[in-house]
């Protein structure tokens, strides 16, 4: 009787082990030849943070001129959103799954160069200058040479600049009198901005929540005011009268002029695009891309919107300097091939002049700038606004935890004002403190 | 004294080894399951176990790219930590708050469907809606209803009296309230769905025998329904309470653990600290605990739903 369950038993231990093991191996051992065979080419993973499809197009025209011009290597671009920028990074960076190439925000390259985790392109850049004659270095912002050159050498070849401008309604300020031009001090700019309140119309819609878009619009603000990041020694300097005063004139605009939505404690970008495009809101503080995105969706609206550099201080006019490079990762199996994509994409006689006009921004290389589309409005206002653009730790040079710090907190310090929760004075310790803490880890 | 075949074959086959090698049969079954084991231990033993050891080590990412040992640092400052007990509190109250509320809306909606009626095969289906549609969809539309200049159901709660000018979201006081009636909105269907297989299981017998007896539907419900239920609301309690104490992805789109913290639950807590504040083994100390915190719990509820079980 034990002779059929024993061979019963063998058959069916080896059909177990062949549709359970053996098969997914073979499986595997296929797609590992299949995946060999893609990768004759040398294959390039290019990491893409924008999302709109102008950006996206752009991208995927000079993939294939490039791929045309270099059929051994190929650009597998993989779509990241902005917003997810340094979680990926930070996951890939912890796991091994960087890409070749990708797009970073300026603020990160010192935090992940100074990991290790970025590959230097100096060499790359010589021996690109060497065969075109010229520095090439020379072509690129000065603000650009803060974020991308450190220690001597070069991580970063920029590809878009951004900074940003007053959006104002020019119907709205006809009808409150204020003429056709926008304020041109904080001071002015509250007081248009009371003018222009009421009949469901807010004066100035200023983001407050835990997001980027709060830092980046008070930054101008508290550089405005004359105060500074970081001190002498190196450690948070927001503990000055410049920076309470900021502090206060931001938070005023909601608590006491009431010139911005009930939610503004909240707010991020996209309900106050919303609530601009919709025309409850007077005046608003945004990039190029915005004016990019307005005349994508409602292109008769344009007539309506002015653009006007940023207001003044009493220390001065500052704004926000945004913008990003192509960098190389060092873990990169395929540097040569990867730098020949960041050459091209970033090449102001290769492909960069159509990446940078498709971004809605400011190209990354000055000899470009003389072109249209930035020698007409509103670009040519951002491009004079590009010469006041300057980073959140203006004068200082860029610092590794800046990639920390910037996510939420002086966002923290103004969302407890304008709620109440805190007074101007004990939200400045707490986020003196709170840098200081990270500073001197 | 007659000795079975089975003392027989005890008393004569050779002293039993501690780990005696599987037979035939039993190694055909292990050849099905080895697959299914290895990817269990890979996808979640394995992560586990690294997340384990990851919590006894110093890995501050801005410092260095590997961490190094440092025994129990991360639990001494986890006890410390007010971040931690007070998104811990946010937590408990979120996870109780949420499955509470899903049963309380659960139960009617149930409890209506197990109506014969020519629609309640089709709102059956359709009350799976928020629980399929995904989570994203459902953070920015709920987001939006919030919205003091956008949203309808806040002009809806103003018009009631129950929100200001502010949206609900807005306010730390009103911003976890707000969010767990999202997260009740979405888990709901799901409790339903079980409750209303397990009405439909119910004998009809038994409501007949107490209607003859003369109870009312009240008292069915209270002495037939509500018992029979018992076991799937357990069940269906633990299961939907892991979910929410686990949950991350609504809340960190609806507010981001804003305003002020108020919605800082320890999902949020822990991917800030991974992902913004680069703590990577600090993030893993918080995720262990989240685990050990939820064996334990999960231990008792059982444990006390058991005894209840034993005493009924």
């Amino acid at each position: 009787m034990s002779a059929p369950v024993d061979r019963l038993t063998r058959r069916t231990v080896t059909k177990a082990f062949a549709a359970g093991v053996l098969a997914p191996s073979l499986a595997l051992a296929a797609g590992r030849r299949s995946v060999a065979r893609a990768q004759e080419p040398a294959t390039v993973t290019f990491w893409q943070f924008s999302q709109l499809q102008f950006n996206i197009d752009a991208y995927n025209a000079a993939i294939a001129e490039f791929e045309k011009q270099n059929p051994d290597i190929k650009v597998n671009m993989e779509l990241v959103p902005w917003a997810d920028q340094h979680q990926k990074l930070v996951t890939g960076l912890t796991t091994g799954n960087l890409p070749d190439v990708s797009m970073l925000g300026n603020n990160v390259v010192a935090e992940f160069q100074a990991l290790g985790a970025l590959a230097p392109l100096t060499d790359y850049f010589k021996q690109w200058s060497d065969e075109i004659g010229r520095d090439i270095t020379e072509d690129i912002w000065p603000g650009d040479k803060l974020y991308y050159n450190l220690h001597d050498d070069w991580w970063g070849s920029p590809v878009a600049e951004e900074t940003r401008c007053i959006f104002y309604r020019r119907d709205l300020f006809d009808k409150a009198g204020l003429g056709e031009t926008a304020p041109d001090t904080w001071d002015a700019m509250r007081d248009a901005a009371v003018a222009l309140t009421g009949d469901g119309v807010f004066g100035w819609g200023i983001p407050g929540g835990i997001n980027y878009q709060t830092l980046q619009t008070f930054m101008s603000v508290y550089l405005g005011y004359g105060a500074r990041f970081l001190n002498d020694e190196g450690m948070c300097g927001f503990d000055s009268p410049e920076f309470r005063e900021a502090l206060t004139y931001y938070t005023n605009l909601y608590l006491a002029d009431k010139v911005s939505p009930p939610d503004t404690p909240t707010y991020d970008r996209e309900p106050l695009v919303q609530l601009f495009m919709q025309g409850k809101l007077g005046m608003y503080i945004d990039g190029p891309d915005f004016y990019a995105s307005l005349k994508e969706a409602n292109p008769e609206f344009l007539d309506s919107v002015g653009v006007a550099q940023i207001a003044q201080g009493p220390a001065g006019r500052f704004g926000f300097l945004g913008g990003w490079p192509l960098v190389m990762w060092n873990t990169s199996k395929n540097k040569d091939a990867a730098f020949k994509w960041i050459r091209f994409a970033t090449d102001p006689d290769g492909y960069l002049y159509q990446l940078a006009v498709a971004s809605g921004n400011l190209p990354g290389r000055k000899s470009l700038v003389d072109r249209e589309p930035w020698t007409v409005p509103p670009l040519d206002v951002f491009a004079a606004q590009m010469e006041f653009a300057y980073p959140y730790q203006y004068p200082d040079p860029e610092i590794p935890q800046m990639g920390t710090l910037e996510v939420d907190a002086v966002q923290t310090a103004v969302q407890s004002v304008m709620l109440g929760q805190t007074s101007v004075d004990d939200a400045t310790l707490a986020l003196v403190d709170r840098i200081n803490a990270v500073l001197s880890r | 004294m007659a000795v079975s075949a089975n003392d027989a074959s005890i008393q004569s086959s050779k002293p039993r080894r501690l780990f005696a090698l599987p037979d035939r049969r039993s190694r055909v079954g292990y050849a099905f399951i080895a697959p299914a084991l290895l990817i269990v231990v890979v996808v979640s033993l394995y992560p586990i176990a690294f997340g384990i050891w990851l919590s006894f080590t110093d890995w501050y990412l801005l410092q260095s790219l590997t961490p190094t040992f440092a025994g129990l640092a991360g639990y001494r400052r986890l006890l410390g930590d007010a971040d931690f007990w007070q998104s811990l509190g946010r937590s408990g109250v979120w996870t109780i708050g949420t499955v509470a509320l899903e049963y309380v809306i659960a139960m009617p909606v149930a409890l209506l469907l197990n109506r014969r009626s020519r629609i309640t095969s089709f709102l059956t289906g359709a009350l799976l809606l928020p629980w399929v549609t995904p989570t994203i969809v459902v953070a920015y539309t709920w987001r939006w209803l919030f919205d003091s200049q956008f949203g309808t159901v806040h002009y809806l709660l103003q018009r009631v009296g129950l929100a200001g000018e502010r949206s609900l979201l807005a306010d730390p006081k009103t911003a976890l309230w707000a969010l767990i009636l999202v997260s009740a909105w979405k888990g709901a269907p799901f409790m339903a769905v079980a409750l209303l297989a397990t009405m439909k299981s119910i004998p009809g017998d038994l409501y007949e025998a107490a209607a003859v007896d003369g109870a009312t539907r009240r008292r069915q419900f209270l002495d037939i329904t509500l018992p029979l239920l018992r076991q799937v609301s357990v069940v269906m309690g633990l299961v939907l309470g892991i979910l929410a104490f686990y949950s991350f992805d609504l809340v960190w789109v609806i507010t981001k653990g804003g305003p002020s913290d108020a919605t800082q639950i320890l999902g949020v807590y822990l991917f800030r600290l991974f992902f913004e504040r680069l703590e990577l083994s600090y993030a893993a100390t918080i995720g262990v605990a989240m685990l050990a915190l939820l064996i334990v719990f999960s231990a008792v509820y059982l444990r006390v739903a058991s005894r209840q079980d034993n005493d009924a």
